[in-house]
């Protein structure tokens, strides 16, 4: 076991360990009992395992900081929304309030040789008026059948 | 999910808003408009607008009249709209002098707002002309009828 941690170990410092023999040497300098003769590299490579604990929980940062940017994405969402009820509004008051249309069917009032009367009791005089030149006179069909009858 | 609920309900918002303001338009489809518009103001003419609480007896929404002097051109032009927006019109009473309308009323449905509207043209003695149109619910037609259509 030694002669293979020995193995591993010159490899290492050779450059030419890889990432799993690395995780081997480091899971092996973890432990309280080693020999003599290797004693000496258990500082370092238990700083190595430190360190990539340290960089476990720095990458699980990392991916924890990824959800603020969904949250983002959800508040993106949500702006479009408010923009869709904005618009949705703002059309909806440039129909009902366009420019060219006209307030003739809001309030009464009558026009009388282009002069504009607001005065309840005017408008109501000249509305019965109107209304009065358009009722029937008579029974036009009666008056026929009595005209055919004589 | 969530978001397209949200759409779903904006659309229908959407086209509720645009559908009471096409309604609300009514009156502007029918060729009468171009009358009113026209000669409402102008000198020798009485145009009467009445909304809200001063029709609630009568239940109408709308009444608009014009009365202009008697005028041939003028009376050519009105003959012209009534011909066009009495082909809308499911209830005609007309009476017809020398070839021209000389009193007319006509019923025109409006479906999608179960409304009623109501043309009324009339040549007077006085060598005038008057023109009303009403808007109304249902409830309008009865009263109408009594007022205007003597021999129902």
């Amino acid at each position: 076991m030694t002669t293979d941690i020995q193995h591993l170990i010159d490899k290492y410092f050779d450059g030419e360990s890889s990432a799993e023999e690395e995780k081997v040497l480091r899971r092996y300098f973890t432990q309280e009992d080693l020999p003599e003769e290797l004693k000496a590299y258990a500082s370092l490579f238990r700083f190595l395992d430190d360190e990539a604990t340290a960089l476990a929980i720095l990458n699980e940062i990392r991916s924890e900081e990824k959800r603020p940017v969904r949250r983002r994405l959800l508040s993106l969402r949500n702006l479009r929304t408010i923009a869709a009820v904005a618009a949705t509004l703002l059309i909806a008051v440039l129909l009902l309030t366009r420019p060219d249309r006209k307030p003739a069917l809001t309030g009464s009032y009558v026009w009388v040789d282009g002069k504009q009367i607001t005065d309840p009791a005017t408008v109501r005089k000249y509305a019965e008026a109107s209304f009065g030149k358009i009722q029937p006179e008579s029974d036009i069909i009666e008056d026929q059948l009595r005209f055919i009858l004589e | 999910m969530k978001i397209k609920k949200t759409f779903f309900r904006l659309s229908i918002l959407f086209l509720l808003l645009i559908i009471s303001g096409v309604t609300a338009q009514a009156q502007e489809n029918l060729r009468i408009h171009t009358v009113f518009e026209k000669y409402g103001k102008r000198k020798g003419a009485t145009m009467v607008v009445l909304s809200g609480k001063a029709l609630h007896n009568y239940q109408l929404d709308k009444y608009q009249s014009i009365t202009l002097k008697y005028d041939r051109a003028i009376l050519d032009e009105i003959q012209e709209c009534l011909e066009t927006d009495k082909k809308r019109a499911y209830q005609i009473k007309e009476v017809i002098s020398n070839g021209i309308i000389s009193s007319g009323y006509y019923q025109l449905p409006e479906e999608k707002n179960q409304t009623n509207r109501y043309i009324l043209f009339k040549i007077g003695d006085d060598a005038t002309a008057t023109l009303i149109y009403m808007e109304g619910g249902k409830d309008s037609e009865e009263l109408i009828n009594r007022l205007f259509i003597r021999s129902d």
